[in-house]
């Protein structure tokens, strides 16, 4: 049910952030369209023990308020001294869903279905025990690309007995790092004399390794082709070398010619992308910031995040 | 397409239905109960099985049938039981539409009401256990709704403990909320109950009463019990004849001579609801209790009819003297101008014989002494001349008969006499301490008036069936003609053992209908002036007091939790000293990881084989005994606290 009543944004200054333990000052509590409708329910049948001077019928009604009463006291005390330990959000690339791992304990006792969201973002529901500090999961949108910083989490129940709805707001100071979508384009690795071609091959001085053998396609260079392989009656195929780059290989984004800012980034973080998965050692040279040459997953990061937070680097 | 978590909810909605429901099944019609149940019925083979949930159309099906039937039935009448019929249909078909949150809480609201319909039909402690179940069951459901993935068992019991909350501001608010007299706007309010006497007494009425095996009313006595034979439950006095039967007649005095008498008795009674407003009093009562008034005849009228039990404070003279005859009674004297020739002329032989009044009542106690007259429930029919073919002929009847004879003889001697209606006896009940009087114990007797001595209690049964008198109903008669429930006191002994159970379930109801179901105004009033608060009818002074106490109420509840979560902020406290113990060691480049769990830590702690490890160590086990495990002793907090505060990265 949406609720129409306002959230979170009451007290913006003195609202906890991560960690944070919710606690009275923060927790709001308010009847909510079915407490209304009890309530209501409850007028009626205190009308009706008055007038037809039923002390049953006041014995109920006297006993469902004070059990609405006592679930006031419930659904506040089931976000009372729920922490939120600590947030994390792992890089994701602009477009895709990025997830706010939130770590949640539950000191004293447990609590059940508590809501957890993001501003405007999917609801997650669960249970959190008291024994075990929890890993709730915040899917949220990440459009663009650079240092996102998510949104307000939510914290809300209704539990036990659904007439109440009582909301905390969290402000993680956490951002995500979201990196520019990967898309083909021009960007090509270069050394200052190597230059590496769309075709995968690569010219340059240095040593020059066999790479693979392909179809003889007209106007190749016929130094090129395997001898070898014709004279065994195979047909006609064309070697392909690559060099191996020494310790200068780099992205160079002023050698990369493309006009637009965002598609640069997205082709430059292609390229990133496919020489991490062949392995092969590059550097990012961008107008302020230079990243030397390096292979695996945290260089690879490193140079994706300074594409992510161009033309800032920090 | 059906989800699971859909059907999860179905199964305790029905229980919280049917545990609502339950106590109308008997009133509601027939077809209303297999109706509930079939669709109930079916909607639990659908949450247990692979089929759909009812589409729309079948919904709209079943609740056209459903409203056919209830027009069928009750026409368009909006009676009591026609808007609980209404209730229990809807309460059926209700589970059909269990699709979204919203419907499902509008089951569980609806059970609730169901529960409150039950308590306007059925006033008794039975009933009233029943509802703190119903209660229970229905907020059960509520809770399971609002967290489907937890387990039934769990939220009963936490249903419970909700329940047990919420009795001391249920109590509070039951005492203190602003009773009013009478209600919010005139309601006619429907005769409830038995009637016993009417305002007229025709020759069979009270052999029809003794059938009946209802309470009239309660008794506890504050002075030591009277005997059998003083146990005389005055009601309405009979005044006129008009051949056929007696009357009370009109207008009666509205106000009763005081009369002067001995042997005071207090008692209090506690009245079963009835349709008229004839109060009991021993014979003779001294005053009149409030919202009523003592008759010229010196019997007891409610200023209205009980529509619920209703207890009040008497005080008797069984030895008295009501004074002088006024001129209004001398009414006691007449008789039809024509009819029973016979009886006429025996009463004139008797005026012969006796100028004497006294010495005639003899003589006629005698006659029915001595001529064979028989005590008996079922005695035949009488034609036009009741007195004649009573006295002469048959010679058999009820104490109706004999009262009504003999008034009738008096009247004829020219002694003013009346007819009294009312009960006679009663049974002391041994887990109580109070008497009960039983619809079974109704009588008739006479009251003639003796100069000198006022209006005196004759009756004539005494001289046909003494029995009756010092033993009740059940031994006068013969055995063949006692209604089965005053039968078998020697017969079986489960009869016995069940007698006894009823005293004793009787015992318990009584001071639950006294201390309870009577509560109202008066009451209120009582107990404020109790408490020191002598408020008068001041509406406005009992809301404030009132509202006072619910804050009280409030803040004591809200104490209380906090109190209770305070165990958890024990937990805090640890935790809290645990992350500084992590910040003193972060300081020193040994930082935790923040999903890094106290037995990894310290293994970690370990691993750097420094001076420190072991008091780490020390302090790691503490913690995980305080936060995980059974909280270790009160003290351990503090030493846990001290422990982390004294820790120091040179020490041994």
């Amino acid at each position: 049910m949406k609720s129409l009543f306002p959230h979170g944004e009451i007290v913006k200054k003195k609202s906890a952030s991560v960690p944070a333990t919710l606690g009275q000052k923060h927790i709001y509590i308010v009847p909510n369209w079915y407490g209304l409708l009890f309530l209501l329910i409850l007028s009626g049948m205190l009308i009706g023990s008055i007038n037809y001077n039923n002390n049953l019928g006041f014995l109920l009604t006297f006993l469902l308020g004070g059990m609405m009463l006592v679930g006031l006291f419930h659904t506040h005390k089931n976000l009372k001294g729920l922490r939120i330990v600590s947030v994390k959000a792992d890089p994701v690339f602009s477009g895709d869903t990025a997830v706010l791992e939130c770590l949640v304990s539950a000191p004293g006792h447990d609590r059940a279905a508590v809501s957890f969201c993001i501003k405007n973002e999917e609801t997650v529901t669960g249970d959190i025990s008291r024994n075990a500090d929890s890993v709730v999961n915040l899917p949220f949108a990440a459009e663009k690309r650079g240092a996102f910083k998510p949104g307000p989490v939510q914290v809300k129940t209704t539990f036990p007995l659904g007439l109440y709805v009582s909301w905390s707001v969290v402000y993680p100071q956490k951002t995500c790092i979201v990196y520019p979508a990967p898309s083909p384009g021009p960007a090509l690795l270069t050394n200052d004399n190597a230059v590496s071609h769309d075709n995968g091959e690569t010219t340059g001085p240095g040593v020059e390794d066999f790479q693979e053998l392909r179809m003889y396609q007209p106007g190749d260079s016929l130094q090129r082709v395997s001898w070898k392989a014709f004279s065994r009656g195979q047909g006609l195929y064309t070697k392909t070398f690559t060099v191996q780059f020494g310790s200068d290989s780099f992205f160079d984004w002023e050698r990369i010619r493309i006009p637009d800012t965002e598609k640069k980034l997205s082709a430059i973080c292609h390229g990133i992308l496919q020489a991490h998965r062949q392995k092969i050692p590059y550097g990012l040279k961008l107008p302020g910031h230079t990243i030397p040459q390096g292979k695996g997953e945290t260089h690879k990061h490193r140079c994706l995040k300074a594409l992510a937070l161009y033309p800032d680097f920090y | 397409m059906v989800s699971d978590s859909e059907k999860r909810h179905i199964k305790p909605i029905l229980i919280a239905l049917i545990v609502a429901l339950l106590p109308q099944v008997l009133r509601l019609p027939l077809w209303i109960t297999c109706w509930c149940i079939w669709l109930w019925g079916y909607m639990y083979h659908i949450s247990r099985s692979q089929r759909p949930l009812p589409g729309r159309f079948t919904r709209r099906l079943l609740t056209g049938i459903s409203m056919l039937g209830l027009i069928l039935s009750f026409g368009y009448t909006i009676g009591g039981s026609a808007f609980i019929s209404l209730i229990a249909v809807m309460a059926g078909l209700k589970p059909l539409e269990a699709g979204t949150h919203r419907d499902r809480m509008v089951a569980v609201f609806l059970s609730y009401f169901l529960i409150i319909t039950n308590l306007i039909v059925f006033e008794n402690l039975a009933i009233t256990l029943y509802m703190f179940f119903s209660v229970a069951v229905t907020t059960a459901a509520l809770i399971h709704i609002n967290h489907p993935e937890g387990k039934i068992n769990h939220h009963f019991q936490y249903s419970l403990r909700m329940v047990v909350q919420a009795l001391p501001l249920m109590i509070i608010l039951f005492l203190l909320f602003p009773r009013i007299q009478g209600s919010l706007w005139g309601i006619k309010q429907r005769p409830y109950g038995y009637t016993g006497f009417s305002n007229s007494l025709s020759l069979g009425d009270v052999a029809r009463l003794v059938v009946n095996d209802d309470i009239a009313f309660r008794v506890e006595f504050e002075s030591p019990v009277p005997g059998s034979e003083k146990l005389y439950w005055r009601g309405i006095v009979f005044w006129t004849f008009n051949g056929r039967e007696w009357t009370r007649g009109y207008p009666v005095s509205e106000s009763a001579q005081t009369i002067s008498g001995k042997d005071e008795v207090s008692y209090i009674v506690t009245l079963e609801p009835r349709g008229n407003r004839w109060a009991f009093a021993l014979d003779m009562p001294v005053d009149s209790p409030p919202s009523s008034s003592l008759m010229g005849d010196h019997t007891l009228r409610l200023n209205q009819s009980p529509r619920k039990k209703i207890r009040y404070r008497l005080t008797s003279y069984t030895s008295y003297n009501t004074g002088e005859m006024n001129r209004w009674e001398e009414r006691a004297l007449r008789l039809p101008p024509h009819g029973n020739e016979q009886s006429r002329q025996l009463a004139a032989e008797w005026r012969s014989m006796h100028s004497d009044d006294e010495a005639l009542v003899s003589e006629a106690l005698g006659y029915f002494r001595s001529n064979n007259f028989i005590y008996t429930l079922k005695p035949p029919r009488l034609g036009g001349n009741q007195v004649d073919d009573f006295l002469f002929s048959e010679k058999k009847g009820f104490c109706e008969h004999y009262a009504a004879s003999f008034a009738f003889l008096m009247r004829a001697s020219g002694i003013p006499a009346r007819i009294v209606g009312g009960y006679m006896g009663g049974t002391m009940n041994p887990y109580g301490n109070y008497m009960i009087v039983h619809q079974s114990d109704a009588h008739a007797w006479v009251e003639v008036f003796l100069k000198g001595k006022g209006w005196v209690r004759i009756d004539p049964t005494s001289a046909v069936a003494p029995g009756r008198i010092s033993e009740g109903v059940a031994t006068a008669l013969s055995r063949d003609e006692l209604p089965a429930f005053l039968i078998g006191e020697d017969d079986l002994w489960l009869s016995d053992f069940w007698q006894q159970i009823k005293f004793g379930w009787d015992a318990i109801s009584t001071q639950w209908d006294i201390w309870f179901i009577s509560y109202s105004f008066w009451e209120q009033q009582a107990l404020l002036a109790w408490l020191g608060i002598v408020s008068g009818s001041n509406r406005w002074l009992n809301i404030t007091l009132l509202l006072v106490m619910c804050a009280a109420i409030l803040f004591a509840a809200g104490f209380i939790l906090f109190r209770a979560s305070r165990y958890s902020e024990k937990k805090d406290r640890v935790q809290d000293h645990y992350i500084e113990f992590c910040k003193k060691l972060a300081q020193k480049g040994i930082v935790r990881r923040p999903a890094q769990g106290p037995y990894d830590y310290a293994k970690m702690i370990k691993k750097l084989d420094q001076p420190f490890g072991e008091k780490a160590a020390d302090i790691i086990d503490l913690y995980v005994t305080l936060r995980y495990g059974e909280g270790g002793n009160a003290g351990d907090v503090g030493k846990f606290k001290i422990m982390v505060k004294n820790f120091r990265f040179e020490q041994k």
